[in-house]
């Protein structure tokens, strides 16, 4: 077993006063480098798992660690700042901003020197085939494009790990392939462990290792791509 | 790029309500200049004239709240010069007199043989001389704004003044003055034997104990007069005072409603970015460059509409003193102190608008605000 970059251990996010369970019980590791899909249905609970795995929600049973240890809220903001990269399924760009600036927003006071900042952008545009829509703003782009510009924005700061919350879910079937294709590609060469939440098969099957929720709970054992059982 | 760019984008989003927002508070920084200039300029004008003249203490009725209303017996004079300290004493009624030309006139009662006269700077013509009726001298100001020359008649109160000489004063209440006899204008006025207020030079101007001392002798030998050094004229007059208080007042209410107006736009603009600023905190902002973004946003707002209002407030004050009705007896000073007071009501007003709708942005549930349509 390898490095887990991430673990829920028995984590739990109850609603009115524990009525409603939008993760029960989940156990879950997630290795440096590795691509796993969370696959289930519209409130099954991937969406809440994603949000406790970074932070963004606190669980109210079990605890969630990242290299092994429990932050706090002003660390996971400094984890997200600097290791955590998010892709949001419809795209969440400023409007008003050309590529370039969104890309830069996340190394706000992470990377020195607008310069930097800048330059940096660029290069990450270019590695997702953006190079030349720098000066564009999101309306001027194709939703593909958009998320591409998603995806550089979420790999600013080199993260360790990036959450895909439905990166798909806004696209056609062509560029959806094409922006699993950039993610899964810039996985490998990065060495950055990625989650995917999906409710879309096709999706799910490209990572190493799935895993179904229904109604908070894991739901069957993981998988590996094949459909076989693994541990 | 940086988050003051981000702040600015955020702004251009909404650019006509943005607009609008800097319109408000362009108009709250201008009354506040305008009006505070206003009352100010006022005083000043009072100030200077009194300075100009090089009087040291003026003396008036004690309890006066309009200095022009009050009446002294004219005889005092001659027991005031005799208080140690006191060098020269002159009296002067004055009034302000609508003219038959349209504006109305400060004018002045002068003795000829009163140190006002007598130093009075020339620019053409001469000075009222004893036993001299029906004439006058005028300020270069009001006699370039009359039309008239050393030979014409000026119209007083149904009554025609002969211009003998011109004078050149730098205070704007002096250069628009009409300076006639002042058995003249006692007898105008129905006050024979009276005057407004003396005017006192003293022996040690510059030396302000010996000032101090002098005027308290002064004021232990005439206890029904007030002595008040020139420089705290405008500031103890009580008409000038509530000018000032009314001016202050609502300027305060003008801010306040910029405040409100900018708290409403930014207000409306966070439950608009709701979204958005859960995104921000998923991408790893804290919530004090979240709260600075909004506050910086706020800040760019007021700085517009400071700078915009400030220059209509400057054109506003221009346009009330330049008019006929008002003009010559204010003296509009854009001092350092009122730029000062200017740009900290500005940053109040980014401040006070900014600080509560920064305060909701930082407070939001991320996960509810990610989940927000």
């Amino acid at each position: 077993m390898g490095e887990a970059i991430f673990a829920l251990e028995h984590v739990w996010r109850v609603y009115d006063r524990g009525r409603l369970a939008a993760v029960a019980d989940v156990s879950l590791r997630v290795e440096a480098g590795e691509h796993l899909a969370v696959r289930g249905p519209s409130g099954s609970g991937k969406s809440t798992l994603l949000h406790l795995s970074c932070g963004l929600d606190r669980p109210t049973g079990g605890a969630v660690l990242f290299e092994g240890v429990k932050p706090g809220p002003r660390q996971w903001r400094q984890l997200r700042a600097r290791r955590i990269g998010f892709v949001f399924q419809s795209f969440q760009l400023l409007p008003t901003m050309t590529a370039r600036q969104n890309v830069e927003i996340p190394m706000l006071g992470v990377a020195s020197g607008s310069r930097e900042r800048r330059m940096k952008a660029d290069e990450l545009l270019e590695q997702v085939g953006l190079a030349g829509r720098a000066g564009h703003r999101p309306g001027k782009l194709s939703g593909g494009e958009r998320q591409r510009v998603a995806i550089a924005r979420a790999l600013a700061n080199s993260p360790d790990l990036i959450l895909a919350d439905e990166p798909t879910g806004n696209l056609d079937s062509r560029s959806a392939a094409e922006v699993l294709d950039l993610l899964d590609d810039l996985r490998r060469r990065r060495g950055a462990a990625l989650v995917v939440v999906t409710h879309d098969q096709a999706v799910a099957a490209r990572a190493g290792r799935i895993v179904h929720m229904l109604d908070g709970r894991i739901a069957e054992r993981a998988t590996d791509a094949e459909g076989a059982s693994c541990t | 790029m940086h988050v003051t760019s981000v702040a600015w984008h955020n702004l251009l989003r909404r650019p006509a309500r943005s607009a609008l927002t800097a319109l408000g508070i362009a108009t709250a920084v201008g009354g506040f200049v305008a009006m505070v200039g206003l009352a100010r300029g006022v005083g000043q004008a009072w100030t200077s004239h009194l300075s100009e003249r090089g009087i040291h203490v003026l003396a008036m009725k004690k309890g006066t709240v309009e200095i022009l209303a009050t009446s002294l017996d004219a005889n005092l004079a001659g027991p005031i010069s005799a208080v140690e300290g006191v060098s020269q004493v002159d009296g002067e009624l004055v009034d302000l007199v609508p003219m038959s030309d349209g504006p109305t006139g400060y004018v002045s009662g002068w003795r000829a043989e009163g140190f006002l006269n007598l130093s009075l700077p020339l620019s053409a013509g001469r000075r009222l001389e004893p036993g001299q009726k029906d004439v006058c001298v005028l300020g270069e100001s009001i006699a370039k704004a009359l039309g008239k020359r050393v030979g014409d008649s000026v119209r007083l109160r149904d009554r025609e003044f002969r211009v003998v000489g011109l004078f050149r004063r730098e205070s704007v209440l002096a250069s628009n003055s009409i300076i006639i006899p002042l058995s003249e204008i006692q007898q105008m006025m129905g006050r024979p034997g009276k005057v407004t207020a003396f005017n006192l030079r003293l022996s040690r101007p510059g030396d302000p104990a010996a000032t101090e001392r002098t005027i308290s002798r002064l004021s232990a030998k005439f206890p029904e007069l007030t002595f008040l050094e020139t420089s705290a004229v405008a500031d103890q007059d009580k008409v000038m005072r509530l000018m000032r208080a009314i001016a202050w007042g609502f300027s305060a209410v003008a801010v306040t409603i910029g405040a409100v107006v900018m708290l409403n736009t930014l207000l409306m603009a966070v439950v608009e970015r709701t979204r958005e600023i859960g995104v921000l905190t998923a991408l790893g902002w804290s919530a004090g460059r979240i709260l600075c973004m909004i506050v910086i946003e706020g800040l760019i707002l007021s700085a517009v509409g400071s700078l915009i209002g400030t220059g209509v407030g400057l054109a506003g004050l221009h346009w009330v003193v330049t008019s006929s009705a008002i003009r010559g007896f204010l003296e509009p000073e854009v001092s350092p102190r009122l730029i000062c007071e200017v740009l900290c009501a500005a940053v109040g007003l980014g401040l006070a608008g900014s600080l509560y709708p920064a305060w909701r942005a930082v407070r939001l549930n991320v996960v509810e605000a990610l989940r927000y349509e």
